[in-house]
């Protein structure tokens, strides 16, 4: 193969080393207003009055928005297909606030400086309510929404946004009877996607009065349609561009400001802009569901996992995007990744008056797999069972179906799941041998700093089967270039260059020939957007059968220039018998031009029901220091299966972007709320990401399976790699001072009392 | 934006940068690493002192002075030698771009708890030179925080006796607890800050030391951290000690 | 308050307001490289070189830049040429979202003029202060090695 698999520049590279304006916020608008929006202090109050007079008087305010300049219309923000899988349990603006950064009232004005005078300058009368900040108490707390108005929540008077339940054969019985029955709970906290870009759009009238929208978001056909709906503005007359994003990891799957600064240059007329400040993206954004999982292990006497229990309670915050398809996906991937005749899944989200959890890379997952790779773990230590062994026992195997993935899929039914392509049992051997397994636990160890080693395998998925639907349009030009217009949605991803080497392989063309615009609702055709690790998957599918269609039209045309029946293509030259050719430069200018007129040109969309899941395997070495409880990780070795790596270097660099920030998740970063629901770390000083000087060594490495169903059987490897670094690293603390956290994050205190006890 | 920012001063001299300083809502400015993160909304005027003070870095055979305008970085690159200086330094800002800004004289004007610079010095107890607007020398522990710092002189003989260990879940991370130890000739000083309301400064006589002393000055100290995400007082009283045993094994 | 200094080799007479910082003035200014990412020192997303020393722009008055010579990394190539550090990130696959890298070019280039052949831990002290949530700074301390 030409492009797959070696190595290929970005396509988008140079404007962004040359610091090109290319980024959202880099353009002028003409005469703009600034909004900025009056988040709420309490957690938890009903808005009695909003006195906006002042506030009106101080020069340079525009206008003021509250509740009463809206409909009341229930949406979700959450950046998903149509009919969203998520509660519509959310107003633009609403009488009730039921968080710490709820919205109150927009301002609009000419300035920054004028918006945040008059943002101090707005009188809110309240009367509080009590709050919860304990999910699990919810169920049992005030109600958070009110009966009439919202649909989708499971019951609104438990504060239950969602619920999910399946069964595959009979745990009960199974445990009854099992040799060895485990049972643990473990806890994810509330986590920040910290993308360096703060969410920002900019929204204006074009000449013929319609409606662009210039945002940083994953999902810009979803954001088309929800604005659309939410101020009652026909989908015709939206524009919605994504230009380059300065990362997102699932913090912009949501319609998050876009129709708050749409409706006021709907209401205006003039452009608006609207950016979070960090501060606000730490609490008034999405954040990482936190959930608290139980599992239940039933083993016969061969190791083998017989019956698996899993009991899940997810904290959704004040609102509930995301809320089902999360813990469902925590479910279905963790239930998916060991063979098991019987398993039984209870779930439930609840609403509390804390930040809104959205999406987050992983989606769900991380929050499986760090109980799942960490019970597995604890059982292996209490058989006194290698585990690795354990895992490449239990894995699932090539050519099996897996029967929780037709129950559950992502909020409800599934597809069936068979395992086309599996290299996990690799991934496992040779990141053992990389992180140096035997040597480190055959160290003898006598000083202070203990030094651990530990495993975690993961799954994932491409895509959501039955869902995910990503369309591509090439036309040819006459130098043998082509014009790739998809809509999936490049966040720093990487896409754009992915598809762009599908499109090239298929036409024997290098990547320089491929011209990429992506995600602008005018010009591309519909993706469902960046998420679910859909983008290789579905839509370079699409590219790959859309190409295959254009190079089918060149050939045909080129014969019948030619004047032969058959003919065949080779390297940007259709071929026929007797030395006749004709290169595909001529074959497009005679196109354009003078024969068989028309232009070179072909469409393809792609959705599956199959959603094949990457493997992987991650090892953690840790040295923890026995005096203070600081835990330290020296080494992360990664091995991952994502079938035919289309872009090496990218697909390293998915993976090493991952590791950090599952790290945080594990030992640095978490967000705090006081006693009143208020976050306190909301700067990068106090909710501290890895910086250069905090990384650990990283060693990537792929290991080749090959994937019927994916575009030269590649599978997905943005949202895999995350799983396995939180997991490993707690085995590996345990490994080295005999320390059990179930509980992230591992704080030193929590490490050094185990040691002490 | 610092928007309630309505002038800037730009002083000439020490005397005219007083009488400047003394205007309602006024700030001194050497870096301005920490007044423009922070673009408090109560400062209207800016003082920018970084023209007068001085900015070199002297190393005489006993002792070091330091202009109050040289920055984190330039101290970084040119005291090699001074590992606890330097590491403090970087400590308290892993950030080069900062540390290219950051000047010395504001790191002790701003008196971060969390700073590990700080708490050196304080440990240390420089005599630094202050111009109000006449030429004072006075103790760091001793100064009332009249005046603008011009200069900071300090004994090598303090560096080299001298330690300092901070606890934080990343190297980058702010430490949640420090410890700084200096001994001099018939004593040693303890400093202990970190995630805490104040810097806490203990002097005991090298020959009183003991492990009651220690116990006492870990309970005392103790008092000024609360319980909170980085640990409770059980912990934080663990780290202290730990901290202590450690910066002394140093010495 | 008047102040005059070069920008990316071209000298500016202007007037500039006290409270106003120099990332503002340059993203004003179609200076759009540096770019907004806390605006309070902490990501690094908006570094500049000051008389060659690395800065964060957001934390920079403008009368502080009086006399003194700002780059930006749009000085460092044109249309025909990318400056070597430009063509190492890309070669490693050291940008993903491309957000933070036009600073960490910059930190970088300012720790090359003052050391030729940095070690590794010297590379990772000057991008300390430059945040990046893609790459887990694998890739472009490599580019910077190279």
């Amino acid at each position: 193969m030409k492009t797959i698999g070696k190595k290929t520049i970005r396509v988008d590279g140079e404007s962004l080393v040359k610091g090109k304006p290319v980024f959202a916020d880099d353009i002028k608008l003409d005469n703009p207003l600034y909004i900025k929006i009056l988040h709420s202090p309490i957690a938890h109050a009903k808005i009695k009055n909003i006195d906006t007079a002042k506030a009106m008087e101080i020069p340079g305010v525009v206008a003021i928005y509250t509740h009463k300049d809206f409909n009341k219309h229930y949406y979700t923000t959450a950046g998903q297909g149509f009919p969203e899988p998520s509660p519509r349990d959310y107003l633009i603006l609403d009488d009730t606030v039921r968080f710490v950064g709820d919205n109150i009232a927009f301002v609009a004005a000419e300035s920054l400086a004028s918006a945040e005078k008059a943002l101090k300058a707005i009188k809110v009368g309240y009367e509080e309510l009590r709050a919860n900040f304990d999910y699990s108490k919810a169920m049992d707390s005030p109600q958070i929404h009110p009966n009439k108005g919202p649909t989708g929540i499971h019951d609104v008077k438990k504060n239950i946004a969602a619920n999910l339940e399946a069964e595959v054969g009979d745990t009960k019985k199974t445990l009854a009877n099992a040799d060895f029955v485990f049972s643990k709970e473990y806890s994810t906290p509330f986590v920040q996607h910290a993308h360096i870009e703060p969410h920002i759009t900019l929204t204006w009238l074009d000449e013929n009065g319609r409606l662009v929208i210039r945002t940083a978001t994953q999902v810009p056909f979803h954001v088309r349609r929800i604005v659309a709906e939410v101020l009652d503005f026909p989908i015709r007359k939206i524009r919605v561009i994504k230009p380059r994003v300065g990362g997102a990891f699932g913090g912009k799957q949501e319609i998050l400001n876009e129709e708050i600064c749409s409706a006021v240059t709907l209401k205006t007329g003039r452009p608006a802009r609207i950016e979070y400040t960090r501060e606000e993206e730490f609490y008034a954004a999405r954040s990482r569901h936190p959930q608290r999982v139980k599992f239940t292990f039933g083993l016969n006497k061969k190791h083998e996992f017989e019956a698996m229990e899993m009991d899940i309670l997810e904290d959704c915050g004040a609102y509930g995007p995301h809320a089902l398809t999360v813990m469902s996906v925590t479910a279905q991937k963790a239930l998916s990744l060991y063979r098991c005749p019987n398993i039984k899944l209870v779930a439930n989200a609840v609403y509390t008056n804390l930040s809104i959890a959205g999406a987050m890379r992983g989606y769900g997952a991380p929050q499986g797999f760090f109980p799942l790779e960490s019970i597995i773990d604890e059982i292996a230590i209490e058989l006194k069972f290698d585990p690795i062994e354990l895992r490449k026992i239990n894995h699932v195997r090539l050519g099996e179906e897996i029967p929780i993935g037709k129950i559950i899929g992502e909020g409800g039914e599934g597809f069936p799941v068979i395992v086309r392509s599996m290299g996990l049992t690799e991934c496992l051997e040779e990141g053992k041998k990389l992180i140096e397994w035997n040597k480190i636990k055959a160290l003898k160890q006598t000083g202070i700093i203990r030094r651990g080693v530990g495993v975690a395998a993961a799954g994932q998925g491409s895509g959501i089967p039955g869902i995910d639907m990503g369309a591509a349009f090439i036309k040819m030009n006459e130098d043998a270039s082509f014009n790739l217009l998809i809509g999936a949605t490049d966040l720093g991803t990487g896409s754009d260059t992915v598809l762009a080497q599908i499109a090239a392989e298929v036409l024997e063309v290098s990547v320089e020939y491929i011209i990429v615009y992506s995600s602008d609702t005018d010009f591309t055709p519909f993706d469902k957007g960046a998420y679910a690790s859909s983008t290789t998957y579905i839509s370079g599918t699409a590219v790959k059968k859309a190409a295959e269609k254009v190079k089918a039209q060149i050939l045909d045309i080129g014969m019948k220039i030619l004047g032969v029946e058959k003919a065949e293509i080779r390297n940007g030259w259709v071929l026929a018998a007797g030395g006749k050719k004709i290169s595909y430069s001529d074959i497009c200018t005679k196109a354009f031009y003078t024969d068989e007129q028309q232009q070179i040109m072909a469409e393809a969309s792609h959705m599956s029901y199959d959603s094949p899941s990457p493997y992987n395997a991650t090892f953690a070495d840790v040295s923890v220091d026995t005096e203070t409880g600081i835990v330290k990780v020296n080494k992360i070795v990664s091995v991952t299966d994502i079938g035919q790596v289309i872009n090496p270097q990218m697909s390293e660099g998915q993976v090493e972007g991952a590791i950090p920030q599952s790290l945080g998740m594990a030992l640095s970063e978490f967000m705090i709320f006081d006693e009143k629901g208020a976050p306190i770390n909301t700067d990068f000083n106090n909710y501290h990401i890895y910086t250069a000087i905090d990384m650990p060594e990283i060693v990537t490495k792929f290991v080749n399976t090959h994937e019927p169903t994916g575009p030269y059987g590649a599978k997905a490897v943005a949202e895999i790699p995350i799983n396995g670094p939180a997991p490993a690293v707690a085995n590996a603390v345990f490994n080295a001072v005999g320390v059990r956290i179930r509980n992230l994050p591992i704080t030193p205190e929590k490490v050094l009392r185990g040691i002490k006890n | 934006m610092w928007s309630s920012i309505k002038n800037v001063d730009v002083p000439n001299s020490f005397i005219e940068a007083i009488e400047y300083q003394s205007k309602s809502k006024s700030v001194l400015f050497g870096g301005g690493t920490y007044l423009v993160a922070e673009k408090s909304t109560m400062t209207n005027n800016i003082v920018d002192i970084s023209g007068i003070i001085d900015k070199t870095i002297e190393v005489t055979d006993d002792s070091i002075a330091i202009g109050a305008g040289s920055s984190l970085q330039n101290i970084i690159d040119e005291l090699t030698d001074y590992k606890s200086l330097v590491e403090s330094s970087k400590y308290s800002c892993f950030s080069k771009n900062i540390r290219n800004q950051r000047t010395i004289g504001g790191e002790i004007a701003q008196k971060r708890v969390q700073s590990e610079l700080f708490t050196y010095l304080v440990a240390i107890n420089p005599v630094i030179e202050i111009r109000t607007p006449e030429k004072k020398n006075i103790h760091l522990r001793k100064w009332n925080e009249k005046g603008i710092i011009n200069k900071i002189k300090i004994n090598k003989i303090d560096l080299d006796s001298s330690g300092i260990e901070r606890f934080a879940t990343l190297p980058s991370a702010p430490a949640f607890v420090i410890v700084a130890v200096v001994r001099r000739a018939l004593e040693l000083d303890f400093v202990i800050s970190g995630k805490a309301k104040k810097v806490y400064g203990h002097t005991i006589k090298l020959a009183d030391f003991s492990k009651d002393i220690l116990k006492k000055i870990i309970n005392d100290s103790v008092e000024y951290f609360k319980e909170d995400q980085y640990g409770s007082l059980e912990y934080k009283k663990s780290l202290i000690e730990t901290g202590i045993q450690r910066a002394v094994e140093k010495i | 308050m008047k102040i005059k200094f070069i920008l990316n080799n071209k000298e500016i007479k202007t007037e500039v307001k006290p409270g106003q910082t120099l990332l503002e003035y340059l993203r004003e200014n179609s200076i759009y490289s540096v770019k907004y990412g806390c605006d309070n020192g902490e990501c690094g997303s908006c570094t500049v070189l000051v008389n060659g020393k690395s800065q964060n722009s957001c934390l920079m008055l403008m009368h502080t830049v009086n006399n003194c010579k700002i780059e930006t990394i749009e000085s460092f190539s044109d249309h025909k040429t990318l400056h070597p550090l430009q063509k190492s990130f890309l070669d490693e696959g050291a940008v993903q979202c491309g957000y933070c890298s036009p600073g960490m070019i910059l930190s970088a280039e300012a720790l090359i003029r003052d050391k030729a052949n940095p070690n590794e831990d010297e590379i990772k002290d000057a991008l300390a202060g430059n945040l990046c949530r893609c790459t887990g700074y694998v890739k472009p301390i490599k580019a910077v090695q190279k």
